[in-house]
């Protein structure tokens, strides 16, 4: 071995320190290596499109005004003073000949009794509104009803102006709560509506969802056989959200090892809706609309 | 007999329709079919219920108490039966109302709804003249303001816990769909003493742990009882002279004898569905196997014939299979054979071993006992899929099936400590939960709903 071959293996021992070295650097200092987060999104097939789209007409009339519940003042300030005068409801396209006061009724009595059960003539404390209505049926309504409803409601007013202490203290609902049923069903209500889009269609579907869907508990079923079963309910709505009818159209997915549990996946179903009704849901998509849907009841979560 | 339905009611089956008819209910909208919305994967807990305390149309005093106070007891057995079922919770005293004897049959709705509870039991205990005690049961389902069902029972006094428990197994079995099993009773093996010189008596008691009473002594080691279909007979395995052999107990009679005549060592006994012939495992000449044997005694007929160690045999509802345990692959399986022996196929064949298999009542399923480290309670059907552990011990074993084949119960070891519970399981897996004793138990057998 001269003296070239050992300035070689030299250099060659040297070289691969220093590539031990910098490759030993090089995997501590590693930054590893970040992978993208995948960007998850929520995608809903949709089939229930409406066939045509056009946008909604908006309405030409002056909307319904609502009345806010009345919760009643506190009971422990009532205005000394005499009745505020009445104030007109502004723009309100029924006639209202007899204005309600908007503000409730200051209590001479010193303490109005807080349970309405005991005073034997008094209707709901709605029967105001209606008081005036003209007598054109509401659809849910009977004329009869009204009528009822208007010669109670005179008896308490006139009862309530002769100091009796009549009043809507402590209800949830305002005075005039039945207004926009009335209005609606009466007269005003005749034209046309806007058809409903799709795109309506779609978030009313996706409304009543929401609103049921937390109501739909299998209780003892979970878990079993029953699982399988989908129960398809034709649901019938009044105008005020509230089930006028329920049946089942179809059930399927049954089979010998669950067919005992049909009538209570049926029970399951027919619950959620009558649990969670009265719907809230636009008034201008009743008819056509939300009025009379079919449902669907799927156990099973797709996951 | 001792329970007779007086009203029979018929369960009226509900047409699921309108809760308020609308028979003048506009037309559906013109023009295309309506919007279908879909509500996808319902949510699964126990169903809020009201039972509230029974009134008494007149307080008369009785043999087993009070009218008054015997509406509070029916109140609270049925609201502990259904509480144990895992599937109901019953609202707490402090929620409910009070119930007059005309609020019976004519709920307040109204009331009820502020509460939260779903459904309703009323109902009302009356004494009669001849002194037997009539119990009402009423269900009502209180959001669409309808009665569900009613049942009455006439009950000598010292039942009237199974009144409370019929009135359960009504409201279950309407509500679930499932088949009763509160009114039913429960055998077991009863445990006391120190771990090596363990006092072992025979016991029997309600499904619930009430009416507790002892059959045998503890002279002589007991092991596995079981009911025959009619009640009327036990089979248990006892060591009896220093040796195990199966013997068959008479109820009425109180007497016992043994199931096989002879030296061989018998045990892990069993009847058939249809109560004729009890299974048992005997050792003949080293080799152990599964016989059939006539329950009234006779000709043992062997079944399996493997070198292998061949026990735990288990009738199908239909009595046309049997089920068994085997270590003929190596380590214990569960095996499915004819009626004869014919057909002797492996259906186990998960990780880990494979003990006790028992055919639910409904036939659709075989618990077992999983042996992978710990010992566990599961269930597959008959032809091996869908396996399922329910359990969750650290030795859990020897399933016996409620006689709706809805739930399970098994004993279940503490670590180190060789002390022995009852537990039981629902087939979901949730509301497993231990069974009050008053010793140590262990290998319980369910019996069949009482007549």
């Amino acid at each position: 071995m001269d003296r070239a071959d050992r300035q070689g293996i030299g250099l060659a021992i040297l070289g691969h320190g220093l590539l031990l070295v910098v490759l030993t650097i090089g995997i501590s200092r590693r930054v590893p290596p970040t992978h993208a987060q995948p960007q998850t999104m929520d995608v809903q097939l949709v089939d229930a499109v409406g066939l045509r789209s056009a946008a909604p007409v908006p309405a030409t009339e002056a909307p319904q005004e609502q009345v806010a519940p009345d919760t009643g003042a506190p009971e422990e300030a009532p205005p000394p003073a005499p009745s505020p005068e009445p104030t007109p409801t502004p723009p309100r396209p029924v006639a209202q000949p007899t204005p309600t006061p908007p503000a409730p009724k200051p209590v001479p009595a010193p303490a109005p009794s807080p349970k309405p059960a005991k005073e034997p003539q008094k209707p709901q404390p709605a029967a105001k509104a209606p008081a005036k209505a003209e007598p054109k049926p509401a659809a849910r309504l009977s004329s009869d009803f009204l009528k009822d409803l208007s010669s109670a409601a005179q008896k308490e007013s006139k009862g309530a102006s002769a100091g009796k202490g009549q009043k809507t203290t402590g209800s949830k609902l305002g005075p005039d709560f039945l207004k926009g049923i009335a209005s609606a069903s009466s007269g005003k209500g005749t034209t046309a509506r806007a058809s409903i889009t799709g795109a309506a269609m779609n978030g009313l579907a996706a409304a009543i969802k929401r609103q049921v869907q937390p109501c739909y508990e299998l209780g003892a079923l979970g878990g079993t056989p029953a699982m399988q079963i989908v129960t398809v309910l034709q649901l019938r709505f009044n105008k005020d959200g509230s089930v006028a009818s329920a049946q089942v159209v179809e059930q399927t997915g049954v089979d010998g090892s669950n067919g005992r549990y049909k009538q209570q996946m049926a029970e399951v179903s027919r619950a959620a809706v009558l649990r969670c009704a009265p719907l809230r849901l636009p008034a201008e998509l009743y008819e056509g609309g939300w009025q009379n849907i079919e449902m669907g009841f799927i156990p099973r979560q797709m996951q | 007999m001792i329970l007779r339905n007086i009203l029979l009611a018929a369960a009226l089956a509900l047409p699921v329709s309108a809760q308020t008819p609308a028979p003048n209910a506009p037309a559906p909208a013109s023009g295309g079919a309506p919007i279908r919305v879909d509500i996808t994967g319902g949510i699964s807990q126990p169903m809020p219920i009201a039972i509230p305390v029974m009134p008494t149309p007149a307080s008369t005093g009785t043999a087993a108490g009070n009218t008054d106070a015997l509406g509070a007891q029916l109140s609270q057995v049925i609201s502990g039966d259904l509480k144990g079922s895992g599937l109901f919770t019953p609202l707490s005293a402090g929620q409910l109302r009070p119930v007059t004897f005309p609020q019976v049959t004519a709920p307040d709705y109204g009331g009820w709804l502020g509460t939260g509870a779903q459904a309703l039991i009323q109902g009302f205990v009356q004494a009669n003249g001849d002194g037997t005690l009539t119990v009402g049961c009423y269900l009502y389902d209180v959001f669409a303001k309808q009665e569900l069902t009613r049942q009455g029972f006439v009950v000598k006094p010292s039942e009237w816990r199974r009144a409370a428990h019929k009135c359960a197994d009504m409201v279950y079995t309407r509500l679930t769909g499932e088949g009763p099993y509160f009114d039913s009773q429960v055998i077991y093996v009863s445990e006391t003493g120190a771990k090596t010189r363990r006092i072992k008596r025979l016991a029997i008691m309600d499904q619930d742990g009430a009416n507790h009473r002892f059959i045998t002594n503890g002279q002589a080691l007991v092991l596995t009882p079981r009911f025959a279909p009619n009640r009327q007979s036990i089979v248990f395995m006892s060591f009896e002279n220093d040796k195990p052999r199966v013997y068959s107990y008479d109820v009425g009679s109180g007497r016992k004898r043994l199931i096989v005549e002879g030296a061989s060592t018998t045990f892990a006994p069993r009847f058939s569905p249809d109560g004729r012939w009890v299974l048992v495992s005997m050792i003949v000449n080293g080799n152990c196997d599964v016989y059939k044997v006539p329950a009234g005694g006779g000709t043992p007929i062997r079944l399996t014939t493997s070198p292998g160690i061949d026990t735990g045999g288990s009738f199908s509802p239909d009595g046309s299979q049997i089920t068994f345990e085997s270590d003929r692959s190596g380590g214990q399986q569960i095996y499915v054979m004819n009626a004869d022996g014919s057909n002797q196929h492996r259906i186990s064949f998960g990780g880990g071993r494979y003990a006790t298999p028992v055919w639910s009542p409904r036939g659709d399923l075989i618990a077992f006992t999983k042996i992978s480290g710990r010992f566990n309670i599961g269930t597959m059907s008959p032809s091996g899929q869908g396996e399922k552990v329910l359990s969750n011990g650290w030795q859990d074993e020897g399933p016996t099936w409620a006689p709706n084949g809805r739930v399970i119960m098994y004993f279940r070891t503490g670590q180190g400590s060789g002390k022995a519970d009852l537990w039981s399981v629902d087939l979901t897996g949730v509301n497993e939960h231990a069974i009050p004793t008053p010793l140590d138990g262990s290998d319980p057998a369910w019996g069949p709903l009482l007549p």
